[in-house]
């Protein structure tokens, strides 16, 4: 699965389909990314190979206070993915994928948060604000994570 | 009725000092990835009444399928794309709505090149929804117009 940024600076390459997807509503990504909401790809950062350009990362304040680095491309700036400081994890922003509606969200998150007009997509949950992974995430994509993360 | 906006950082804060003329959502390809999500949301309004209340937004150019040149005002700090001017006309912004504080408070008028449209993102019901562009005297509303008359005399 092919993608890249708007200026065609950096092309990337997922190895695997992202383990779980989010469509979030927080006012965080809705600033970050200029739209009602992100498509959040979690996905090991062993599985996003880089082709061509270097992304660079942003370190961005977070409400939690825990770090969040924002890689963008150096020359047009399209987000391209997040590191929220889990060991190996990233999070693809799915619209820089060439085919962008190949993982649609399996949740929406932070719907306190959602613009009243848009509607969300029937038989998705939505949650509030976060939600418990392990009642969500299928089993076999958590024990992918836990893989890489050593259990977080 | 104002609206303030902001980055995501804070560095650049601004105000629409009116109601934008009008509000386009984006399914295009390079909306999309420039926000690296579904679409953009855009308020078209008179640079004039968008006053800058602190920070300095800095262009960045985008190339265009047209030729036309685009630009990208982004924070200089945290990188958010607070408005485009298409065409470099300085005379009218195609500013984010997901950078107001009230971001849900301007609805698009139209939804637009949605033969890109995402498959699974729903538009709302009644969505004056275009495949590609739409006809402006058609759907702007009059007032709307004779803004965009008195400030570009293109319509």
């Amino acid at each position: 699965m092919l993608g890249g940024c708007f200026c065609g600076r950096v092309r990337y390459r997922l190895d695997a389909a992202p383990m779980f997807v989010n469509g979030c509503h927080c006012t965080d990504c809705r600033r970050q990314t200029g739209s009602a909401f992100a498509i959040n790809g979690v996905i090991e950062a062993a599985f996003i190979t880089v082709l061509t350009g270097i992304p660079s990362p942003l370190r961005l304040r977070t409400d939690s206070g825990g770090p969040h680095d924002l890689y963008r491309c150096p020359r047009c700036f399209s987000p391209l993915w997040s590191d929220y400081g889990v060991p190996g994890i990233r999070i693809v922003k799915l619209g820089t994928l060439d085919d962008a509606g190949a993982f649609p969200p399996q949740a929406h998150i932070y719907v306190r948060s959602k613009l009243p007009w848009v509607p969300l997509p029937e038989g998705v949950p939505a949650f509030e604000a976060y939600y418990d992974m392990e009642a969500v995430w299928p089993a076999e994509m958590l024990e992918r994570r836990y893989r890489t993360t050593g259990g977080l | 009725m104002t609206h303030d906006g902001s980055c995501f950082c804070g560095a650049v804060k601004f105000r629409l000092e009116c109601e934008p003329m009008f509000v386009h959502c984006c399914h295009c390809t390079d909306c999309r990835k420039q926000t690296g999500s579904a679409f953009a949301i855009n308020a078209l309004i008179e640079a004039a009444r968008v006053t800058l209340l602190t920070g300095a937004p800095e262009a960045v150019e985008m190339k265009t399928d047209s030729g036309r040149p685009h630009d990208i005002y982004r924070c200089p700090r945290c990188l958010t794309a607070v408005w485009s001017d298409y065409g470099r006309r300085k005379t009218m912004l195609f500013v984010r709505v997901a950078t107001l504080d009230d971001a849900g408070a301007i609805v698009p008028d139209v939804h637009i090149f949605t033969r890109s449209k995402l498959p699974w993102v729903r538009l709302p019901e009644g969505a004056r929804a275009f495949e590609i562009y739409y006809d402006m005297a058609k759907e702007w509303p009059a007032a709307s117009l004779d803004r965009r008359r008195a400030l570009l005399g293109d319509v």
